[in-house]
């Protein structure tokens, strides 16, 4: 009886270990084709004719997002972040799924806009980002990490007043500030979704220094399937 | 009236849109060229600072701001300074007298090296003169301006 009873749990215990034959694992709930608007604003890239808008609001960056999906899911974004309404910065780019796999995604966003920061130490310049999107797939509730770099030119007048003229030179400074973010979202349907991250950005004071992580809740509302 | 040319338009904008966009720091160096006679009781090398009147703005304004120091080992002389208008206002002068050659003024056993401050009248003109009266001992320049 004993021998009996040590066989059969043997038994399930193999058949539990077994490696699944992936033709058996059950499809992804339509996720990796890009039929949640939220997934395609976190992480990144839209199928042809899909849209999207992401809001987010929290401590310190506030943003704004609309993307639409072209052929081979290029993406064109535009794009407003801002710090406690202090640093605005406004961007119009292009996003594209470059890894897409039932289990996550994996995009890449280059957008080219301005830096305007009031107060004290204004800033105003051209600048440019790039970023990586992640995504994992797996259910309604998904985790999405992005790292990104801001890259932004400071442009200087220095004017020299003689007896003679007024001379004029232009000089620049360069500042980079790298930021990372990361959290869950959550695809309530496939036209609407939420989801709450932290944001670490760098600050560039002439050295790239850390500064405080901040935190977002995020809605974000699509169509155009 | 005379209608600008779609060029000319562009350029104006351009200009325009780096003006109020573009521009961080706005420095603007004002030139003069400045004679500098002192009256002295002794005869060491005298030390020149330039301030400004006032810098800042608001709870954070004060006055004086030093611009640039330099020596002189006789006066009068001319001296070209770079006056930099978008850190301040007004024109002061403040020098003192190096009798026993350490090149600090007065000091423990020392406090008979003179100084005197004037605020440069005319200024800004590219050709100014500056006379400095030095009456004070072992004053710095906060102790005699304004």
């Amino acid at each position: 009886m004993g021998l009996t009873l040590a066989l059969v749990v043997a038994a399930s215990a193999s058949s539990v270990s077994a490696a699944p034959n992936p033709k058996d694992l059950p499809e992804p709930p339509a996720l990796a084709n890009g039929e949640f608007a939220s997934f395609d604003v976190l992480g990144g890239g839209s199928d042809k004719g899909a849209w999207a808008v992401g809001l987010q609001g929290g401590w310190p960056w506030f943003g704004a997002r609309f993307q639409v999906g072209l052929a081979h899911n290029w993406t064109p974004i535009v794009d407003l972040d801002t710090a406690l309404g202090r640093r605005w910065q406004p961007s119009v780019g292009i996003g594209k799924r470059i890894l897409d796999h039932p289990r996550g995604r994996l995009s890449a966003e280059l957008l080219l806009g301005w830096q305007i920061q009031t107060g004290d130490l204004a800033q105003r310049g051209p600048s440019g980002v790039f970023r990586l999107r992640l995504l994992g797939l797996v259910g309604r509730v998904n985790p999405w990490l992005m790292v990104g770099g801001r890259h932004t030119l400071l442009f200087d007048r220095t004017r020299t007043i003689t007896a003679d003229d007024t001379t004029t030179k232009w000089s620049a400074r360069y500042r980079w500030s790298p930021h990372f973010a990361g959290g869950v979202v959550i695809g309530i349907t496939k036209h609407v979704g939420i989801d709450i991250g932290i944001d670490w950005h760098f600050v560039d004071v002439q050295a790239t220094a850390v500064s405080l992580p901040g935190i977002h809740l995020g809605v974000q509302f699509g169509g155009g399937r | 009236m005379t209608v600008a040319s779609w060029p000319a338009r562009v350029a104006a904008l351009a200009l325009l849109a780096a003006q109020t966009g573009c521009i961080n720091e706005d420095y603007v160096f004002y030139v003069t060229d400045i004679t500098v006679d002192v009256d002295a009781p002794g005869d060491g090398p005298i030390t020149v600072v330039f301030h400004h009147a006032w810098q800042g703005e608001g709870v954070t304004g004060h006055p004086l701001g030093p611009i640039e120091e330099v020596t002189f080992d006789a006066l009068p002389a001319t001296h070209t300074l770079s006056y930099p208008q978008h850190a301040g206002e007004g024109l002061v002068l403040y020098a003192w007298q190096d009798d026993d050659g350490d090149g600090v003024l007065c000091a423990p056993g020392v406090d008979d090296e003179a100084s005197g401050v004037t605020e440069v009248e005319g200024f800004p003109a590219h050709q100014l003169d500056a006379f400095v009266t030095l009456d004070a001992l072992c004053r710095g320049a906060e102790g005699l301006y304004p």
